[in-house]
């Protein structure tokens, strides 16, 4: 059974997904569709919080990554399982969200032995939830079976099986530093012995962004997001959940900031509170008298949680400087009201 | 945001067919722009992009203006240009300058204020994209409110902003006096009179229909015939409010009724027909004045219904339509395919910001089959009268809608062949079937 302390959520300037923390070993697995080319990502876990680490392991071809763990957390995922899983109909998806809350979904392999790069995935196939990387997989007796993939461009949900993924770990572990497998002789070696992009164990040539830090190539909108956030002084690959989502945390309070590019607008916004339930009165009052001070910011509530939000903002407005004004605003005033209205709701 | 450009720029300019002979049907619809306010549009984009941001306001208000009418109010004054917006019985009023452009609304006025009424208008600030609403403790007023930075709204997003506190204004204000008793109107008398005659019309018409409906209603089983009754009661709905342009209270009531039948996602069609029917039931013992009341006309600036093109109307409609075929073929359930023909083109013209000449051919759709409703406000060219088609008038209003829209559509041709006319039932489907098959390409 999977808990909550054994999966960390992850996020890249690439995309975000689930990483999964294996008993004895201090690395987070998870995959290439998470992390993309970056070399340091954000982890989010219930024990040590929101943190940046390293990648410390690249398989290119096969898309596993190794993530280091920032600080030692008991695992109730035992590699012993590793081998035994059999392959049972359906199979359960677990992953984590933002807030490392466990979801499940079932889900049916279709293929134990899809070629995917010259190399046998699981295929699976999911209804009516969202095709993520980096969930693990189980089957019916708890056992775990491989971690998921998704090719968004070619809409594919593979799974990489679990006598691999051991395979891999027991290898990086040999090695025991930074390293990576070369996609040519399949060897896993460490970057130190790495020179001029060439494998030390056969010669062959690693590519440039398998060793380097590569960002995804942005639109002017999320460049101008990004310069404004660098220019106040945030971390990038602290704030990025993927390509059009960042979080920024501004003492007490954490910022999002996200970029619809169908709809074309942004929006930036802070979930303030959640609501006690009852004798609520005074609470929402002080938010619509609150209001009126508040120049372009509004105080709204969904369900139960308070927000601070900015108004919608069309891509087509949407410059460096004017970015640079209403989140500074955003920032400032929801550090500001959080603690008001923590007090207020005690 | 090219298209969003490309759609208003992409205007027909011929007038509707009822408009000219000063007939007010459904609610008000921007798009019958005149070529100079479409220029002003074109300007103040320009002027925009060259950062001349007063002359982009300028040019801005002016296309917001309607030529023959009162509904937008601007001046300049000491470096700022203050405007006031007229937008049903709510007017929103601001001021702008190079750099910022405010905007305000008196909602409603409170003597007190409960828990609900808070958390709904804080609910609703959640799904405002733009402004907001507060309260003002002083003045005991439920505003709305608007702060944006000029540099950084072009006009499409001036204008969609603008139009969100509008509407929402406007509608808020009925919505809430009508549900919470401590809250009183303010600021909404923009409104316009309608003659007793045309009043006491829509009054006959309004409890003809009612009745009418609640019969059929009554012949369908509850159960069995659930689907049959809903449309019934939605084709009722759009009816009234397309035909009838009530305003107030019972433009209020429609909206409730269609909140209660749409959002009411866990209750099957048995519990929201049974809801709605205690509504028209209720309406049967309504006092005349409160009805007639709500009969007046009032200016307004933006269209409640979001600009669409043809093809997204015309999937709608597609996806309805199968649904008379059903019925067609089982004709035990009687009136049904017309009454399902009346809710497809209620529904396109409550939901849809159409083209002119789209809302023109549908409301030869309603002159025909609702004749007796629009000979007695003395409309003259009927195009069914005495259970007779006059197929020479339908011939000639199809091909001058045709024709007139050539430049735009060069392939429309709604043609008069196609239409059954052995009865109001078969015009009404072939109707809707000639519209499906019209080509609305633009090139």
């Amino acid at each position: 059974m999977i808990k909550n302390k054994d999966l960390v959520y992850v996020s890249s300037a690439w995309n975000v997904g689930t990483g999964m923390i294996v008993k004895e070993y201090d690395f987070i697995v998870t995959t290439i569709q998470v992390v993309g080319f970056s070399k340091k990502v954000s982890i989010k876990h219930p024990k040590f919080g929101k943190v940046l680490s390293d990648v410390i392991f690249v398989d290119y071809s096969n898309g596993l990554v190794f993530i280091r763990m920032p600080e030692s957390v008991e695992s109730s995922i035992d590699i012993l399982n590793f081998e035994l899983a059999v392959i049972t109909q359906p199979v359960k998806l677990y992953r984590t969200n933002y807030y490392n809350k466990i979801i499940a979904n079932s889900a049916e392999i279709i293929d134990v032995s899809h070629n995917y790069n010259n190399f046998n995935h699981l295929r699976i196939k999911i209804k009516d939830a969202k095709k993520l990387s980096g969930s693990i997989i189980l089957n019916n007796r708890d056992e775990f079976v491989g971690i998921t993939k998704y090719i968004e461009n070619e809409d594919l949900y593979l799974g990489l099986p679990s006598k691999y993924i051991l395979k891999s770990m027991e290898e990086f572990s040999n090695v025991g530093q930074e390293a990576v497998r070369c996609p040519n002789c399949g060897n896993v070696v460490k970057k130190q012995k790495i020179f001029d992009y060439i494998c030390p164990d056969c010669t062959g040539q690693i590519k440039f962004e398998i060793l380097n830090d590569i960002s995804p190539v942005l639109s002017d909108v999320e460049k101008n997001i990004e310069k404004s956030l660098a220019k106040m002084g945030y971390d990038l690959n602290f704030s990025r959940l993927g390509k059009k989502f960042w979080e920024i945390k501004q003492g007490s309070a954490t910022i999002f900031i996200k970029y619809d590019q169908k709809k074309n607008f942004i929006v930036a916004f802070s979930r303030l509170l959640v609501l006690k339930t009852e004798n609520l009165k005074e609470i929402y009052k002080y938010l619509l008298i609150e209001n009126k001070k508040l120049g372009m910011l509004s105080f709204s509530i969904q369900e139960n949680e308070v927000f601070l939000s900015a108004p919608y903002i069309f891509d087509d407005d949407f410059d460096e400087i004017f970015a640079k004004n209403i989140f500074k605003d955003l920032f400032e005033k929801a550090d500001y009201y959080d603690d008001i209205l923590i007090n207020m709701n005690s | 945001m090219g298209n969003n450009f490309s759609v208003f720029f992409n205007q027909i300019f011929s007038k509707r067919y009822l408009q000219k002979t000063k007939f007010r049907l459904g609610k008000y619809t921007d798009r019958n722009k005149t070529i100079e306010q479409l220029q002003f549009w074109k300007n103040s984009a320009i002027s925009f992009k060259e950062k001349k941001y007063f002359e982009a306001l300028d040019y801005f208000f002016k296309y917001i203006k309607d030529p023959q009418k009162e509904n937008v109010e601007f001046e300049f004054k000491d470096d700022y240009i203050y405007f006031k917006i007229y937008q049903g019985s709510k007017h929103i009023t601001g001021k702008a300058n190079n750099k910022e452009i405010h905007a305000h609304s008196d909602v409603v006025k409170y003597q007190d204020l409960d828990e609900n009424i808070l958390k709904l208008i804080l609910k609703v600030n959640h799904s405002l994209k733009f402004c907001k609403f507060y309260i003002d403790e002083n003045q005991k007023v439920i505003k709305l409110f608007l702060e944006l930075k000029t540099p950084n709204l072009n006009p499409v997003s001036l204008y969609t902003s603008l139009r969100e506190i509008s509407i929402t204004a406007d509608y808020y204000d009925d919505f809430l006096t009508d549900n919470f008793s401590f809250l009183k109107p303010i600021n909404n008398k923009n409104i316009e009179e309608l003659s007793e005659e045309e009043k006491n019309v829509k009054l006959k018409y309004f409890k003809i229909w009612t009745k009418e409906t609640l019969d059929i209603i009554e012949k369908f089983d509850a159960i069995k015939n659930a689907s049959a009754r809903s449309f019934v009661i939605l084709s009722y709905i759009y009816k009234i409010y397309y035909l009838l342009s009530p305003e107030g209270w019972l433009l209020n009531e429609l909206n409730k009724m269609l909140r209660l039948y749409y959002s009411s996602e866990n209750k099957s069609d048995i519990e929201r027909n049974a809801s709605i029917i205690r509504n028209l039931e209720f309406f049967v013992s309504t006092d005349d004045k409160i009805i007639l009341d709500s009969f007046y006309f009032a200016l307004a600036t933006f269209p409640v219904a979001a600009p669409v093109e043809p093809n997204v109307v015309v999937e709608f409609v597609k996806n309805e339509i199968n649904k008379i075929h059903w019925y067609c073929q089982n004709k035990s359930i009687d009136n049904i395919p017309i009454k399902i023909a009346e809710y497809i083109i209620g529904y396109c013209l409550y939901y849809f910001g159409m083209y002119p000449f789209i809302i023109e051919l549908f409301d030869i759709f309603w002159l025909t089959l609702q004749s007796d409703y629009f000979g007695e406000l003395n409309y003259k060219n009927l195009i069914y009268e005495k259970k007779h088609f006059n197929y020479t008038l339908l011939s000639q209003i199809l091909n001058k809608i045709n024709n007139s829209n050539q430049n735009t559509f060069p392939h429309l041709n709604f043609s008069v062949k196609h239409l059954n006319l052995d009865d109001l039932t078969e015009f009404a489907i072939s109707f809707i079937y000639e519209f499906i098959n019209c080509d609305f390409s633009t090139e």
